[in-house]
């Protein structure tokens, strides 16, 4: 009787390690998939394990694997929803921390930074994570670069030992960026100014030049005490230009600033070695 | 002895030939129980893929024809129409056909030609009904008047027939504006193209900017304050030129509203009545 036992296990436990067999080569293909930055087929495959993984073993693996390709192919929404999926397979606290770290960093490049500040206070208060808390630091001041907000980057960073080099940067592009209250401010004293301040001169010098021309014609309509005439160009006209001249300062350095900001943030996409969003 | 070990051997090595013969999860079966899935889940283009792996080993009109509502669910209207047009003779050709008539509605297309080429195609009477009602829908649509709408043979409810025939009415009678006559209207009186185009504020601010520098430009060549007469001419000047431009594109925006408008109102009338199309014929899901 022994041997025939002996066979009915033999044959249960093989068909068992087949199914187990099948899952886990599914799971290497997609993960190759992924490492050819195929992420299409990576993604099909992988949800092709989550759909025969009735047992759910590979479950938190398989929605991370399907998240990562999602968010490299530049679907940030679809990456959150598997993210979140994968954060409800997480078996310990190491796993829920790096799925929720990783839904943080997509909201950072959504920029949704209310909701990312949201998310780290939230994470902050919860006792799993009390041994993270520099980690939690260090988003949120990508939170906050993102958010353009680079004074508080730089204070957050100058609390990180390890982050000394984005602390740099922050506070190299605080120094940078145009002052838009000055660019409006010197436009106001002079028409122009604020355009010479931030580097374009022929709109500067454009600016001026109306503002001098319409306002000597209002003063000379005035002084040849043709009253209407002076009102209609003052108003109409002067006026309007010098709106014009204020608004124009104003867009420019908002302008100039969005540009350093871009120009930051491909630096930092390009050549920054630490973790990033 | 010998004999069991070379038994269970073979055993063990069983499920390895099968999983090498039909390669584990890639099974026809498999893959259509997984495209079924990745269809209600709405990855249509996942689907799509997996039918079409699954249609190239085994053809079945049924996986042609989920293929089909993978490109419509996907608004690759195009595409869809054209495999439904291959499928009309299958064993899903009235669903095929009926769906071919919506994707080409979909697409602005003349239907009443293609529909013609299916009168008496339909056997099903639901499918039949549909099609007498996604007909009637493109003749509207194309601007011909409905006078039977109130027949008795109709296939509409009588509260549906009267909006109908609304609809019918506004796309046989569109609201239309010329912008020659509004360029033409603003350039005799400063603004009045506008107001024909129904755009009362800019049509008066319009009127008094351009009539103020015209007259300020006549009060200064008569007080022979030539310089400021010419600047206050060529401002007016300026301005009416851009009202005359502005009336013309005012126009034309007033024609593309009305017509966007009336074709949003009835695809959103369209789609909550679900007329034209049984749900069970797009893909049931649970």
């Amino acid at each position: 009787m022994k041997p025939r036992w002996l066979l009915f296990i033999l044959v249960i436990f093989f068909q068992q390690g087949f199914a187990q067999t099948q899952l886990e080569s599914q799971l290497t293909f997609a993960e190759s998939l992924f490492a050819q930055e195929k992420y299409f087929d990576a993604i099909t495959e992988a949800k092709r394990l989550v759909f025969f993984d009735s047992a759910n073993q590979y479950s938190f693996k398989v929605n991370n694997l399907i998240a990562e390709s999602y968010k490299q192919g530049g679907k940030l929404s679809e990456a959150v929803h598997y993210f979140t999926k994968a954060e409800i397979a997480a078996n310990n606290a190491k796993d829920l921390f790096k799925t929720k770290i990783e839904i943080v960093k997509i909201n950072i490049l959504r920029r949704a930074f209310n909701l990312t500040d949201h998310q780290l206070n939230e994470m902050e208060k919860d006792a799993r994570f009390a041994a993270d808390s520099s980690s939690l630091q260090y988003w949120r001041g990508w939170n906050y670069l993102f958010h353009d907000d680079w004074e508080k980057a730089a204070q957050v960073y100058s609390k990180i030992d390890s982050a000394e080099t984005l602390k740099n940067i922050c506070e190299e592009v605080q120094k940078k960026k145009y002052s838009i209250s000055f660019a409006r401010g010197i436009s106001v004293v002079l028409p122009g100014a604020g355009q010479f301040y931030t580097g374009n001169y022929v709109s500067g010098i454009l600016s001026l030049g109306w503002n001098v021309l319409l306002g000597y014609l209002t003063v000379q309509a005035f002084s040849a005490e043709r009253v209407f005439d002076g009102m209609a160009v003052g108003t109409m006209l002067w006026l309007r230009f010098y709106n014009g001249n204020l608004s124009n300062a104003e867009k420019f350095a908002i302008e100039k600033n969005e540009l350093i900001k871009n120009e930051t943030l491909d630096y930092l996409q390009k050549n920054y070695q630490g973790l990033k969003p | 002895m010998m004999r069991r070990i070379f038994l269970l051997s073979l055993l063990s090595l069983f499920p390895s030939i099968l999983f090498s013969q039909e390669s584990g999860l890639f099974t026809p079966e498999k893959r259509k129980a997984f495209a079924d899935n990745l269809f209600c889940e709405k990855d249509y283009l996942r689907a799509s893929e997996e039918y079409e792996a699954i249609n190239s080993v085994v053809k079945n009109d049924s996986l042609s024809y989920y293929i089909g509502l993978c490109l419509l669910k996907m608004n690759d209207y195009e595409k869809a129409k054209d495999h439904f047009f291959l499928l009309r003779n299958s064993s899903l050709g009235e669903e095929s056909r009926l769906l071919f008539l919506k994707t080409s509605f979909l697409l602005n297309k003349n239907v009443a030609g293609e529909a013609d080429s299916f009168q008496n195609q339909f056997v099903n009477k639901d499918l039949k009904t549909s099609f007498r009602r996604l007909e009637l829908a493109a003749q509207i649509k194309a601007g011909m008047i409905q006078t039977n709408l109130f027949s008795p043979t109709n296939d509409f409810e009588e509260n549906d027939a009267q909006i109908l025939k609304r609809f019918a009415e506004n796309f046989s009678h569109p609201q239309r504006k010329s912008p020659f006559a509004a360029a033409l209207f603003s350039a005799m009186v400063p603004g009045a193209g506008k107001i024909y185009t129904k755009n009362y504020g800019d049509g008066i601010t319009s009127f008094i900017v351009t009539g103020l520098f015209a007259f300020l430009s006549y009060d200064n060549f008569r007080a022979h304050h030539n310089a400021r007469g010419w600047i206050f001419a060529g401002t007016a000047a300026f301005f009416n030129a851009g009202n005359i431009y502005g009336s013309y594109i005012s126009a034309r925006n007033y024609n593309l509203e009305k017509e966007e408008e009336l074709n949003n109102e009835f695809d959103s009338f369209l789609n909550s009545k679900n007329y034209f199309v049984p749900k069970e014929i797009e893909g049931s899901c649970k």
